[in-house]
């Protein structure tokens, strides 16, 4: 057990970092807000992260300080993008991502260059990142619980419901985007303190799809979603490794077939299986085609209800 | 002067490629990132082709067996993952989202399989006829393959335009983008149009694939990517679902790229698209050609 476990310790330290990286994608896109600008926190934080701690800054500060700044940049950059919904959305994030790409390459001493920074101090442990992703894990978990959760669950049924029972829909952007900021922002800074190195490369496009992966395909619903989903990206290439060169096939097909047959991702998938195999695969999935841009009305009126907010019952 | 063509030919192959894209988000609401694996595929089964046979295949041909590669990935795709998927959701937002990610890896199989027959090196298509005319006029000469791609671009946009604007299926194409549920009410099979539509899609990606291949001398399993982030560029400068549009964003980055990679160092070019991006959307959301729908406020 223990000479797996030190075969594969970077394999836990990745899946920590891509937890937090899996919840920063997954409490935008589960509010109904496309946005990809978890990668390009990722990158802020990785670059902060690096300068802070080759000046002697101890781990702990330099984290508060990314988890301060990214949720200062997060609710900020709600501001211009109050506007725009959907692909939209997230071409704007997409492009800002990209460009904070194109800036590292060019940053000079801050950023290093097209070579990056190297040799930034080791400071965390293997057990400091676990302590940190289930920090993350906790905030996000209560989150559902709380009244936000289930206002967020609305939010993302149907934006006009949503308003029509009291949602503050404009405050809870802007709050959803700077969590969503200060997870990313942390788990590029804890990639950069665990592995000393950050490049350009290291938050590009590649990142993108890896994270929006990890949140989908393990399932947007929970944070055992997030942590499914991590997994999965972390831990597919070493144990499809006999597969050689074209388990990427096998990695694409997987990612197909739980996306088009399981809207509830890998997490749908283990509670069916919990439930023995029994009733359908997806559950609450609608006879009909939705309409477009709306949920049934039914679900709509069953969430609305689920809000139970006196005063403000849908149904009436 | 030189420079000018340059861009000319550089938007043509960026509108080509960007054409189909449009179509697919602007009335399907697909934003479908195997695009670029199926350029990348065409133009490297015609690469394959080329390699076996050691003939002189006319460039007509290539392009016809790239589109048909193009045209038969993207209809798998449209049958195999999105129709599912549009099935199952349960909300347009849910449906978007998932052929997102479904659109993702299915790109990875094409790319997979080309990086392991090439063994992750670039390849390219050498034996045509047509790739090594020239012409010359005064001091600056023009390849053949330059006319064909900006006579091929101009000529796909023109059809593309007259098919959604005249004919039955285009104007149920875009009767589809504007309500689908009423659409549906009205006898018109979504399912129908969007193999339709993927269809075109992919063959503009496949001779987009074989063309570029040949006037760029190589492509890389990985050449799809960086033309993907370009389209995305082009078809959002345009207005998304703008045929017309596409042409003029096309054009309007390939000039503003060649601009700055001459003027700068040569990094910042790749910029040029992405605040490209992020200026039109945050100024004009429906682009420079604005679409009878506006759904982004």
């Amino acid at each position: 057990m223990n000479i797996w476990y030190e075969a594969h310790a970077t394999l836990f330290q990745t899946t920590a970092i891509y937890v937090l990286l899996a919840l920063s994608f997954q409490v935008v896109l589960k509010s109904g807000i496309f946005s990809f600008a978890s990668v390009g926190a990722f990158g802020i934080g990785a670059y902060t992260a690096a300068n802070l701690a080759t000046r002697g800054v101890p781990v702990v500060v330099t984290l508060l300080i990314v988890v301060v700044a990214m949720t200062a940049v997060g609710y900020l950059l709600a501001i211009p993008l109050m506007h725009l919904r959907g692909l939209y959305l997230g071409m704007v994030t997409f492009a800002i991502d990209e460009i904070l790409v194109v800036v590292a390459t060019n940053g000079g001493k801050v950023t290093g260059g097209a070579v990056g920074l190297f040799g930034v101090p080791l400071e965390i442990t293997t057990l400091g990142l676990g302590l940190v992703a289930v920090i993350g894990v906790l905030l996000v978990s209560q989150l559902e619980r709380h009244s936000v959760g289930r206002a967020i669950e609305v939010l993302r049924g149907d934006e006009q419901l949503a308003r029509s029972v009291g949602v503050e829909v404009g405050n809870y952007r802007k709050l959803i985007f700077a969590l969503s900021a200060a997870l990313g922002g942390v788990a590029g800074a804890l990639n950069t303190l665990n592995f000393s190195t950050v490049t350009p490369g290291s938050f590009g496009f590649t990142l993108i799809v890896a994270g929006l992966t990890m949140a989908i395909v393990g399932g947007i619903g929970s944070w055992l979603g997030a942590l499914l989903g991590a997994i999965f990206v972390a831990w597919f290439p070493t144990v499809s490794s006999s597969l050689g060169g074209y388990r990427s096939i096998v990695y694409g097909v997987l990612v197909i077939l739980v996306v088009a047959y399981e809207p509830d991702g890998l997490l749908g998938i283990i509670r069916w299986l919990v439930r023995g195999g029994r009733g359908r695969l997806a559950r609450g999935r609608p006879a009909v085609p939705a309409p477009a841009g709306a949920a049934p009305v039914g679900d709509s009126l069953a969430s609305a209800a689920e809000l139970g907010r006196p005063g403000h019952d849908a149904a009436s | 002067m030189e420079q000018v063509i340059n861009a000319i030919v550089l938007g043509s192959c960026y509108c080509l490629f960007a054409l189909g894209l449009s179509l697919t988000w602007g009335t399907l609401n697909v934003l479908n990132l195997a695009h670029g694996a199926v350029f990348m595929f065409s133009a490297f089964t015609c690469y394959l082709i080329t390699q076996r046979l050691h003939a002189h295949i006319p460039l007509w041909v290539l392009a016809i067996i790239a589109m048909t590669v193009g045209a038969i990935l993207e209809l798998a795709l449209d049958v195999l993952v999105f129709r599912p998927i549009r099935r199952r959701a349960r909300t347009l937002r849910d449906a978007e989202l998932a052929m997102l990610i479904a659109s993702i890896g299915a790109a990875t199989i094409p790319v997979t399989i080309a990086q392991q027959v090439t063994v992750d090196s670039p390849f390219s298509i050498t034996s045509t006829a047509v790739s090594t005319g020239e012409f010359h006029f005064g001091s600056i000469y023009i390849t053949t393959i330059e006319i064909v791609i900006v006579a091929v671009t101009l000529a796909a946009t023109i059809a593309l335009a007259l098919w959604l604007q005249r004919t039955r299926n285009g104007r149920a194409l875009r009767a589809l983008a504007v309500d689908t549920d009423t659409s549906g009410l009205m006898g018109i099979s979504q399912s129908r149009l969007s193999a339709l539509a993927l269809i075109f899609s992919g063959a503009s990606a496949g001779a987009a694939g074989v063309f570029l291949a040949i006037f760029l001398d190589s492509l890389t399993p990985e050449s799809g990517q960086d033309l993907l982030l370009k389209a995305f560029a082009a078809v959002v400068i345009g207005g998304v679902g703008s045929v017309w549009g596409t042409l003029v964003g096309a054009m309007i980055l390939a000039g503003g790229e060649t601009l700055v990679s001459a003027t700068t160092s040569g990094t910042w070019t790749d910029a040029v698209s992405f605040a490209l991006i992020i200026i039109i959307l945050l100024v004009m959301p429906s682009g420079l050609f604005r679409r009878l729908r506006v759904d982004r406020t």
